[in-house]
Order: structure tokens, then sequence, then C-alpha cells
């Protein structure tokens, strides 16, 4: 079992809409997956059948385990931070932290302490006395304190500013990414999390609509700034998307090769917000 | 079984107010209303009394010359002290049940306790043991606390009055036999229990909002059709009365007062309305797991 979380033709309906189509997706161990997509894409509902705290029709294994019908077995191996707001408005800290070591056999203690210790919540504290900053760095302390094989964020930084957002990602990868380890992260913030990922999974109305690693994105799809004697001759490629930058044309392509596109001007690796926005069409 | 006492306290955290501060804080108050009222009575009662005698004289008269009957006295004011600690048990359980499994959803905290290797059922099934056991002996230990200090404010207002105490250590005696029927009518109070616990959790877990509307109106409307239909042959009215009398019930039932015997056991056991309030009860809380787990399956 290589799979971390293996996805075949999930469907979700609720009453008024289709949350989930056919989506199919391999996730093996040890990577960092960023779900990307819209809000109301389906983010949410992917993570929640991923937990078993929504039925689903289709095949899903999270580490092995049916989620839904193994939830309780499966959360001792997976932490969750569903997004920064939360927590218990009257829970102290060292309370959130007595109770996780109580009931979550893969908690440590010290490590929340020694996590908690950057910070400036105090154990003492309730939540309704921290910033919302300080009480996303608390949720991560606690999440991180579990020895977990699969870290999931829904929208962990949501609302929060650009400083801690940086450091919540800083201590996510240098502190708990390991090979062991998978995380999955949805956000439809791509700038911050480009450099952080593994894996890129677009969503769009509830359809996976690009599943690969980041090699294979650069691999696939090159942009090329093109002059403007030659922006016929791109055109004539088949690219994905054109945009205009300082009298330059920018030219995405999928799945021409490099060494075609060299003779039209300068190629370079697309940023994930650039892709996005070109997959996505009118929907981002 | 270690999760259960984690879920437990964390209950207790949560709620410290209504499941320890409020009995504690009543008991204290109360206490002080009846330590004021001896030592106001020792001082202004020599010459307030009508007769010219002397709250010492009446209190030689009362213990000296029927100890059995004064000794009778005290264990019924001790009783009647019981009421209110029931009245405030009621008041916590209801306000707590109602919004057990409401409030999380409310403010979203769900998310957090659902991130646990905890399931639906032993999360429902802590907040159930609140109600059925955990507030009824919070409520017997504050009762026996405060009866405890009234004999021995007795005793001790008796002796500075030069009166012998000795006759009014009977009524102690009956304190101690009552906590140990206390400890054997516990399973009878979990039955009477069982109606008001499942009903308010299946509430407190189903209602999208205003629990309170659904949990009051609901039982309300239901006797008030049952009153209608009286004279249609069915005993409509007694089954009004039952299902509101069940109800109210279990939020009031300790097993100390099954203990001092103002309801006879057999006669509790024996009634149908027990059995049939139970079983509700235990269908209730099945219900209350079942709207637990779709609740966190909704689309926002």
């Amino acid at each position: 079992m290589n799979s971390a979380i293996r996805a075949e033709r999930l469907v979700k309906r609720y009453k008024n809409q289709v949350a989930l189509q056919d989506v199919n997706l391999d996730v093996p161990m040890g990577r960092i997956v960023g779900l990307i997509g819209p809000n109301g894409a389906g983010k949410t509902t992917l993570i929640k059948s991923i937990l078993g705290l929504t039925d689903v029709e289709g095949d899903l294994a999270v580490l092995g385990r049916a989620p839904r019908r193994d939830r309780t077995a499966l959360m001792h191996e997976v932490s969750y931070i569903a997004d920064v707001a939360v927590l218990p408005r009257w829970l102290r800290a060292g309370e959130a932290a007595a109770f996780m070591a109580g009931v979550h056999p893969r908690f440590s203690m010290e490590r929340f302490r020694a996590l908690l210790e950057r910070t400036s919540v105090r154990e003492s504290m309730r939540v309704r006395e921290l910033s919302k900053g300080m009480a996303a760095q608390l949720h991560l302390a606690l999440a991180m304190a579990v020895d977990a094989r699969l870290l999931v964020l829904d929208e962990p930084t949501l609302g929060l500013d650009i400083l801690y957002r940086k450091a919540f990602y800083e201590a996510l990868l240098n502190d708990y990414a390991t090979p062991d380890r998978t995380i999955l992260l949805a956000t439809h913030q791509v700038e911050e999390v480009e450099n952080l990922l593994s894996d890129l999974v677009f969503i769009k109305s509830g359809k996976v609509i690009l599943s690969s690693s980041m090699d294979e994105v650069a691999e696939r799809y090159h942009e090329v700034l093109v002059g403007p004697g030659q922006r016929d001759a791109a055109r004539s490629l088949g690219p994905l998307r054109e945009r205009s930058v300082f009298g330059k044309s920018v030219f995405l392509f999928d799945g021409v090769p490099s060494s075609e596109l060299a003779s039209l001007g300068e190629v370079r690796r697309p940023g994930v917000a650039d892709l996005f926005v070109a997959l996505m069409g009118d929907a981002a | 079984m270690s999760t259960m006492i984690w879920l437990l306290r964390r209950e207790y955290w949560e709620h410290r107010v209504g499941l320890r501060n409020i009995p504690l804080i009543t008991a204290g108050v109360l206490a002080a209303i009846a330590t004021l009222t001896v030592i106001g009575a020792s001082i202004w009662g020599p010459r307030a009394g009508a007769q010219g005698a002397s709250l010492q004289a009446a209190l030689r008269l009362a213990i000296e010359h029927s100890p059995v009957q004064a000794a009778r006295q005290l264990a019924e004011a001790l009783q009647s002290v019981v009421v209110v600690f029931a009245v405030i048990q009621a008041l916590v359980l209801f306000f707590y049940l109602l919004g057990a499994l409401y409030d999380d959803r409310r403010d979203r905290s769900a998310w957090f306790w659902s991130s646990m290797p905890v399931s639906h059922t032993e999360t429902v099934a802590s907040k159930a043991l609140i109600g059925l056991l955990v507030m009824p002996l919070v409520t017997i230990a504050v009762t026996l606390a405060f009866q405890a200090f009234l004999v021995v404010l007795s005793l001790v207002t008796v002796a500075v009055h030069g009166v012998s105490p000795w006759p009014l250590l009977g009524a102690l005696t009956g304190l101690g036999a009552h906590a140990l029927k206390a400890v054997v009518f516990l399973p009878i109070h979990v039955l009477l229990a069982l109606p008001a616990v499942g009903w308010l959790l299946l509430v407190s877990a189903w209602a999208r909002r205003r629990p309170f509307l659904w949990a009051v109106l609901v039982p309300l409307i239901a006797a008030l059709c049952l009153v209608v239909l009286e004279g249609s042959g069915l005993p409509a009215a007694d089954l009004a009365g039952e299902l509101l009398g069940r109800l109210g019930m279990g939020l009031f039932s300790n097993p100390w007062y099954l203990g001092t015997g103002a309801l006879a056991a057999h006669e509790v056991l024996t009634a149908p309305g027990l059995w049939v309030g139970a079983l509700a009860g235990v269908a209730g809380l099945a219900g209350a797991i079942n709207a637990r787990t779709r609740s966190l399956d909704t689309s926002d």
C-alpha cells in the first residue's frame, strides 16, 4: 500500500447541487499536495470524504482504510485543521493539549510544548483571549504535535496576515514534512504555497482538471515570451492562453516541447497561478 | 474507557458554571441565610418571645420533653431543602442538554472535535452520562453536604443554649441511610431520567436553529393534541399528563429522592410509563447519534 489517498469515481450530491463529479485521485505517500480551486469548487467536500465526515459514492481508500466506516481508527493516524476559526472559544490551550494527549495515541505533549514555546500563546490562555493569528498558531501546534501519517489542512491561513501565513508554511515545511508523511493542503491562495508543493491537484466545479507532480507540470507546461514579430507563429502552435506583459506577449503551452518553443523567445516555467488561471478559464 | 473519562472532563471544563458553580453558590447562599437566621434568633429571639418564654426554654421544652418529635422535625426540615437542589439540577440539565450537541455546531468547533479519534457514539454517550449520572451525583453530594452543615448548625445552636443536643443525632443517622439508599436506587433513576435526556439530546443534535423552541413546543403541542382527543375513547388526558410528566421527571429525578420514600420503588418500577419512557429515551439517544453524523455532512 503506497497510496496515501486513492479515490476512484467519487460522486457527491447534495440536495440541490453536485459537489463532486467522477473524481479520481491517487496520492502516493510522502507527497505535499496542493488541492487548489476557487471557492465552492468541491475542495472541502473532497476533504470531508477523505476524513469520513461525509458519505460519497465510489471507491475511496485513505491510508488503506474506508474513511466513512473506519473513521475513528483512521483519525488515529490523521491530523486535520479545518480552518482558523474552529477552536472552541472557552477552551484553554493547556486543556486542548491535555485532551488530545488523552484521546490521541500519537499526540506528544513535549512536542506540543516545544512548538508552543515559539509562539506568544501560553497554556493558561483561553482561545477567546487569542488573536486570530495566535489561535492559528495554537491549532497548528496541536496538529503538528500529532505524529500523523496524513495531515489535512483546509484553508488553514484564511484571514491571517502575510507574516503569519509565511511563518505557518515555514513551520509546516521545516518541522513536519518527512518522507513518510503526506500533507494535503487545500487553498485558493496559490502563490503562497507554490514552492511548498510536490504535487498539484486543480479542482473546478467538482471535477479534477489537473492532477500531477510539480516535475510533470514543469515538463508539460511552458511559458514563452514572444516578441511582436512571432506572435502568429506562436499562435499556430495552439497555446493554452495568451496574455500581454509590458508590450510582450506571453504564451502558455501544454505539451509542446521546449526545443520547439526556444526559437519563439525566452522559455520559462509557468507560475502555478498563471497555470491555474489558464486551466480554470472563466471560473477563476 | 480512558477516552470516555477525557470526554467527561471536557464537558466539565466547558460547563464548570452549571456543573459546579451554580450548585455550590446556591448551597453557600442558603448556608449563609441559615446561619444568619440562627444568630438572629439567638440575639432577638428571647426578647421577641410572645409568652415571655426564652428561646432556650423553647428548645429545652422541645428537645427534652419530646426528643423523638424534635429529631423528626429536624429531619423534615432537612428534606425540604432537597427541593431547592432538585430545581437547580433541572434548570442546569435543561440548558446543558439543549446546548450539548448544538453549541459546537453553531460556533463551528464541532469541526475541531471531529478531528479527534472519537466516534459520534462516544461523543453523544459522554453528554448523556453527564445528564444521567454526573449531574445527579453532584446534586446528591451538594445536598448531603448542605444537610450535614444544617445538622451541625442545629447541634451547635442547641448546645450553645445549654440544652443537650444528643437526641437530635437521630436525624443524622437518617441522612446516612438515605445516602446508602441513593446508591441502590441509581439504576431506577437512570430509567426515570432517560426520556428527558434522550429527547433533549435529540433536539440538540438535530435542530438547525432554536433548539429551545423545538424542545418545549413539540411536547406541549403533542400534549394539546392529545387533550383535544379526550372523549374519543382514548385516555388522552392521562397520556398527555404522562408525556409531560415523564419528560419533567427526567430532569428533576435523582436517586436521592427515590431513597426518601416520596416515590415507592415498586410503584415506580411497575408503571408501564417508566419502561416506555426509558425505551423512548434510548431511541432518542440513537437518533441523536444519527443526527450528529448527518449534521457534519452538509454542503456548508
